[in-house]
């Protein structure tokens, strides 16, 4: 319900003349080795054995026979590369607890982001309902809330999440929201939103700042009630070349910062050689809200922001947060004292994408065209109403790329497209990428690695890119 | 300004009155009624603002969005900001002319203008500015702070449209700050202050 058909899409960004494919592993050869698979089939079995693996690992003596438990899991992981991996992780929760606790009591809430009916969507399309015997459902930050005590005082979750004696908490750690989260406590993040009502989402969007938001998910997690609930956390190991493995722990603050290291080293080489981008035009086409758009595992909302170091803590603002987003009104309120959204990028083609999250901002910045019938949906979006007052449209899409070409005066194009383990570029671009690789990588292992892991109190090691599926 | 073109559409045969849509409309547009022998959601369409989320969240489907044959008009235009204006925006740590709302773009003005004109709850400030008419998520506790700073004490919601939360930057006390140092609350506190009034 918020795509347009892929019927009306005349041209896709990757067959445009003159494009061509990065690979991760050949720009960055230190990349991780992703699960490989030839079928869906093989997914399921590689995710299903790691998973066992791992939770013969974890304490489930919490949990006794007859009790109930509720896994907890979030709309984003079902759109990782198809979505398929999560799916059977959460299965395999659902199989183990049930055979180890020897109960049957187990449910499933899966939480949304701003678009309210996507994951029971997804929950359909992945036969979780009849999985979980008919105890699954998506849930909703407009939910009926329930009162969390936290140091910092009252905040809400939703109250289906939290209405079984035990939790277990289901998630991934894609980079994804890195100019949200800063990789500060990334995987507490749904504590503070899939698993919370509206006002505990708003208040970290706007009134807790930038970097601090990021305890609000912290303090509800901290708090007694969840505690007397929280089982483990079993995590969907993501890295920019594809999925890497599965990773459970009784401790989420522990688990947080081992990931975290984890994440520092595979997505820092890749975020900061795409901020070495100079120049380029952007082509979105990807059936996701704008700024949940793909190129190589990295958000468009990210690249927005890839002009500054996101990763390093001493920067208070990017340039796209909803805090500066509060600041544009289509002419800055301030114009002095937040970055503007990445200058590299001198005009946004949209070809395809869905409705929903605010996405205005963009428009408002960057010179966009909207192709066709995707500028339809757009302007009949209930999130972005004034978007297309801000865009023009243009019904070919390789007429919007001569048109951006020509003014931007850039061949380089980049398409986010959600590739999985690499881009699609167009062959200039993907030259300067392949030559700024190496360069980028001594930086970041000589001196930004070691500042991001000072800066989050952790200890900075290589990682083996083989041994690293699953073990921490 | 906000141009509404659709409205929300409850299919009779469909709908079991549950109420779930009345609890969460950001506007209070939906009501439960009795008609004949049966519970049935009744959508009134000139308090409807389109958001859809009565549409995405109803558990029998049975609510859709259908054309307007006249769009509707909502929205403050606030010609000039007063002093009032400006002095509630600063008690809230804001600026005038600062989007709260992401979806409509309303402003900062346009909600404490709406509170001044008489809306005394987040779904009357709704209704007057279109804020959390989009996502319905995010500007609510940017609504609730510019209540608060005009001296409106929120009690109840009538549904589960909000609770009340006051979690902001200035609301943290040094102790935690000082507890959990890698989530630089004392450094976003300066930060939040050097840009927001």
């Amino acid at each position: 319900m918020y795509n347009i058909k892929p019927e009306l899409l005349e041209a896709r960004a990757a067959d445009l003349p003159g494009m061509t494919g990065v690979r991760v592993p050949e720009l960055f050869p230190d990349s991780p080795r992703p699960l490989a698979a030839d079928s869906k089939e093989a997914v399921r079995k590689q995710i299903r054995d790691l998973t066992t693996r791992q939770i013969e690992e974890i304490d489930l003596s919490k949990i006794q026979a007859g009790d109930s438990v509720n896994i907890l899991a979030s709309h984003h992981g079902f759109s990782i590369y198809g979505g398929e991996a999560y799916a059977e992780m959460i299965r395999t929760i659902r199989d183990e607890v049930e055979r180890r606790c020897r109960t049957t009591d187990i449910r499933l809430f899966a939480g949304v982001g701003l678009r309210f009916r996507e994951t029971d969507e997804y929950i359909e399309r992945f036969g979780l309902k009849e999985y979980f015997g008919g105890k699954a459902a998506g849930i909703s930050p407009v939910d009926e809330g329930v009162p969390i005590q936290t140091e910092i005082g009252t905040l809400y979750g939703i109250k289906r999440a939290y209405n079984a004696k035990w939790i277990i908490h289901a998630h991934n750690n894609d980079i994804r929201e890195l100019h949200y989260h800063r990789l500060i406590g990334r995987i507490f993040k749904p504590f503070a939103m899939s698993y919370a009502t509206i006002e505990t989402r708003s208040a970290y969007h706007q009134s807790m700042g930038p970097r601090a938001a990021n305890f609000l998910p912290r303090a509800i997690y901290e708090s007694r009630f969840v505690q007397e609930k929280f089982v483990c956390s079993f995590i969907l190991q993501i890295a920019p070349t594809g999925i890497i493995g599965v990773n459970a722990n009784n401790d989420l603050a522990k688990q947080d910062l081992a990931l975290a290291r984890l994440s520092l080293n595979w997505y820092g080489k890749l975020i900061t050689l795409l901020g070495s981008i100079k120049e380029c035009i952007l082509v979105i086409d990807y059936p996701g809200p704008i700024p949940y758009t793909t190129a190589g595992g990295i958000l468009f909302g990210n690249f927005l922001n890839a002009n500054v170091d996101e990763f390093n803590l001493d920067i208070p603002f990017t340039a796209f947060t909803r805090y500066t987003d509060m600041l544009y009104t289509g002419k800055a309120v301030l114009s002095n004292k937040t970055p503007p959204p990445n200058p590299a990028i001198k005009a946004l083609i949209i070809n395809y994408c869905s409705k929903g999250y605010p996405s205005t901002f963009f428009a408002q910045q960057i010179p966009t065209m909207v192709i066709g019938a995707q500028a339809d949906l757009l302007g009949t979006c209930e999130q972005n109403t004034t978007f297309m007052n801000y865009a023009i449209r243009i019904n070919k899409l390789q007429k919007a790329l001569q048109f951006a070409m020509q003014f931007s005066k850039t061949s380089h194009v980049l398409a986010f497209d959600g590739a999985v383990g690499g881009f699609n570029a167009s062959q200039p671009l993907a030259d300067a990428l392949y030559e700024l690789a190496p360069s980028i990588s001594r930086e970041v292992d000589e001196t930004l690695m070691p500042l991001w892991c000072k800066q989050r109190g952790i200890v900075s090691l290589p990682v083996d890119p083989v041994g690293s599926m699953g073990q921490l | 300004m906000k141009t509404i073109h659709r409205v929300a559409l409850v299919d009779e045969g469909i709908c079991n009155g549950c109420g779930l849509c009345s609890r969460i409309c950001p506007v209070l547009a939906i009501n439960v009624a009795k008609i004949g022998e049966k519970k049935l959601a009744v959508v009134e369409a000139d308090s409807c603002h389109a958001c859809t989320i009565c549409v995405t969240r109803c558990p029998q489907r049975a609510v859709t969005m259908a054309e307007r044959r006249v769009p509707l008009e909502t929205g403050i235009d606030v010609a000039y900001v007063s002093k009032d204006i400006e002095d509630i925006c600063h008690a809230a740590h804001m600026y005038p002319d600062q989007i709260i709302c992401y979806c409509h773009r309303v402003q900062a003005k346009e909600v404490v203008k709406a509170i001044l004109d008489g809306a005394k709850t987040p779904e009357a400030i709704a209704s007057k500015t279109g804020a959390r008419t989009g996502c319905g998520v995010l500007c609510i506790t940017g609504v609730i702070r510019l209540l608060a700073a005009s001296g409106i004490e929120l009690e109840k919601a009538p549904g589960y449209q909000w609770y009340g939360v006051k979690a902001t930057i200035w609301d943290i006390s040094k102790e935690i700050m000082q507890k959990y140092p890698q989530y630089y609350m004392a450094e976003d506190l300066e930060a939040i202050n050097d840009i927001f009034p």
